[in-house]
């Protein structure tokens, strides 16, 4: 790190350190530790969130060490605090309280997994087994560390991909072909009480449909009437782009808005 | 000195930044909630959420965000639990992937709504803690609940919990919504929950995903559709027009800080009577000095947990007839607008309460806000709307740039 890095960040930790004083003793951020502390760690953590927005955000002007030690803390922190969230929800939640009935009846929970379900109230279909076998094949997934061993994680991903596969074919033919054609095949001359109308949201569908996928047909060359159904084709694509455009920068506005809010409302506040 | 238009391609791109910061930040400096009309999408939404409410059936809601999308899905989440809770509503929330790092804003958006509509955990609603796992979770959800999802957050088996106690899978719910951020979460709810079991499946999304979801809007598979901000804002607009707000509660939210020093005023008056004092009486000893306090300087000292106490005390002022009495409530006057509410069926059972309601809202007109008062995405969408028009007003000018200078170096061609 060079000797200028060194003073930009700590310039930025003074001058954040110097508007938070500023803010506390002017009354505008609360501070009121819990009784016993002196640390208000509600307040502390907007200061901290403060600080990281505005080092995050010093990005636009340039390239800098505060966006780059905000980013590396924001990478760390959020991989830390997943890692823990993991390892709580399953393993300390899950798995070990589903190994419990070993360590309560012994061989009995792996040989008679159903009867020691029942009697455990264990709500797994296969008792103890529901656990063990899931979390051999997860363990097994590590067998990729070794060179020697990795030819043993194909045995996991051989059952997820033939899992996934057996589940998704179906499923994914019901949701994402035959309903999707369902409203494709409706009537567009009539209405759902059966009364002649037309339905000119569904003729524009059935067009823009039947275009965009004939733009993508190159079996025949577009000209003539082929090039007035493919330009056709990419209007309707353009129009898609377009809502996607714009509803992509709503989007990221509303982001900017949220971090607006938090500076200048949670923080310094500005905004009644 | 010779003006060049195609110099605005060459403009610094950090004085677009400040522009698009500044045109940001004004307006949210004054505070005016744009009214917008609800979509068919958002009132699909609203009607399929109200009928579950009134026909006592559960919803459930998957929080599948954390703090980068919160800006967005925060508005939705709490607007849809107020619609619910103020309905009467019961809901089991969970946690799934994309959600993991927003257990603590789950549980603060439905704590902070629980608390403005008295809901009450186990019964009115149940939190079940993040779980890894996409797609097979939602598999498994469809054939047990319990065995998905064996305790909540607090280490309760769902079995012993009166919410969840009779709800064993996926197709027991009424209606299911899910606040995303991606399209793969709403393929997998849709291929692997809504399709085997035709559920009444909703979804609340980024704005950016919102396009993507159109197709399965049109063909029935999304019954209801939050995307973005506007489709929040929207949702809060049917809440407002719907009256929700008249028949509520009064909650921390209706205690504006910039008119707490009148409403504290009135509170400290040595004169005070009825409402004022028993909600006086409500307030701890120290939670009265700040409340003097702030009607003695222009700033608000009371705590989150002192305005708690206050709207948990006006909600009870608000059922009893010792404190508000019929003939309080016979000099009130209603405006046209609220007649027509009153009117409708739904809220016309709890017309009495409705009224003292207003009884109280009329004694502090300074101190609450209105009931009907808009949520922050509505809010949101003044800057957010300014943005675009300048946006819209930016790309124009940037192709008449461009055209000008096209037809200039044509003509510079053709000399």
């Amino acid at each position: 790190m060079k000797k200028t890095d060194l003073w930009l960040i700590g310039g930025f930790v003074v001058v954040m350190a110097g508007i938070n004083g500023i803010l506390v003793l002017a009354n505008r951020l609360s501070w009121t530790p819990a009784p016993g502390g002196w640390i208000d760690w509600e307040t502390l953590g907007t200061m901290v969130g403060a600080a990281i927005t505005v080092a995050i955000m010093s990005q636009l002007y340039k390239d800098n060490p505060l966006f780059k030690l905000a980013e590396h803390m924001f990478v760390g922190s959020a991989l830390g605090y997943g890692l823990v969230v993991t390892w709580y929800s399953m393993w300390v939640n899950e798995i070990l309280p589903g190994l419990r009935p070993i360590g309560q009846y012994g061989w009995s929970a792996i040989l008679r997994p159903l009867q020691i379900a029942e009697q455990a109230n264990m709500p797994q279909l296969l008792g103890v087994w529901s656990i063990i076998l899931p979390a051999i094949l997860g363990l097994l997934m590590y067998s990729r560390l070794s060179k020697r061993y990795a030819w043993i994680s194909r045995i996991p991903f051989a059952v997820m991909i033939g899992f996934g596969v057996g589940m998704a074919i179906p499923a994914e033919i019901t949701a994402n072909l035959l309903k999707q054609l369902k409203p494709m095949m409706s009537d567009p001359f009539h209405n759902s009480s059966g009364n002649l109308a037309i339905r000119w949201d569904e003729i524009v569908i059935l067009i823009g449909v039947l275009s965009t996928l004939f733009y993508f047909f190159f079996s025949l060359e577009h000209k003539g009437a082929a090039k007035v159904v493919s330009r056709t084709g990419i209007y309707f694509l353009m129009v898609a782009f377009g809502a996607s455009f714009g509803y992509t920068v709503q989007g990221r506005l509303s982001l900017l808005i949220g971090r607006i809010n938090y500076l200048f409302r949670d923080w310094i506040p500005l905004i009644p | 000195m010779k003006f060049n238009l195609e110099a605005i391609f060459n403009i610094d791109r950090r004085i677009v930044f400040v522009v698009v910061f500044l045109t940001l930040l004004i307006p949210l400096l004054v505070p005016y909630a744009m009214p917008c009309r609800p979509t068919r999408d958002v009132k699909d939404m609203f009607r399929l959420i109200g009928e579950a409410a009134a026909n006592n059936k559960p919803v459930m809601l998957s929080f599948e965000f954390d703090p980068t999308g919160a800006a967005e899905q925060e508005p939705m989440a709490r607007a849809v639990m107020r619609h619910l809770f103020a309905r009467g509503g019961r809901a089991v929330v969970m946690c799934k992937s994309g959600g993991q790092q927003g257990e603590t804003l789950h549980l603060r958006i439905l704590e902070d709504c629980a608390q403005e509509y008295g809901a009450v955990y186990s019964e009115d609603y149940v939190y079940l803690p993040f779980k890894p796992g996409s797609t097979n979770l939602v598999i498994n959800l469809g054939q047990s609940l319990p065995s998905t999802w064996p305790k909540d957050y607090r280490g309760n088996n769902l079995s012993d919990l009166p919410l969840t106690r009779n709800i064993a899978r996926l197709a027991d719910f009424d209606y299911v919504m899910i606040i995303c951020s991606s399209m793969t979460t709403v393929i997998d709810w849709l291929t692997y929950g809504q399709a085997p079991y035709n559920l009444k499946m909703g979804f609340g999304v980024l704005g950016n995903v919102t396009p993507d979801c159109a197709n399965y809007v049109n063909s029935g598979q999304i019954k209801g559709l939050l995307g973005g901000l506007i489709g929040a804002a929207q949702y809060e607009q049917m809440l407002v027009d719907n009256g929700i707000g008249l028949s509520r509660r009064f909650s921390t939210a209706d205690l504006v800080d910039s008119k707490m020093p009148v409403f504290c005023a009135k509170l400290a008056d040595p004169n005070r009577s009825g409402v004022a004092r028993h909600v006086w009486q409500a307030l701890s000893a120290e939670a009265q000095q700040a409340a003097q306090q702030t009607a003695a300087r222009n700033h608000s000292e009371l705590s989150l947990e002192d305005k708690r106490t206050i709207s948990v005390a006006l909600n009870e002022a608000i059922t009893r007839t010792d404190i508000i009495t019929d003939r309080d409530l016979a000099g009130l006057v209603l405006g046209d607008t609220t007649r027509a509410l009153l009117q409708r069926q739904e809220i016309a059972v709890r017309e009495a309460q409705v009224r003292r309601r207003l009884f109280v809202e009329n004694l502090f007109p300074a101190g609450l806000a209105k009931a009907q008062a808009a949520g922050q995405a509505m809010r949101w969408m003044t800057p957010q709307s300014i943005a675009h028009v300048v946006l819209i007003a930016a790309i124009l000018f940037g192709n008449v740039c461009y055209l000008w200078g096209r037809a200039r170096k044509r003509k510079q061609a053709r000399a």
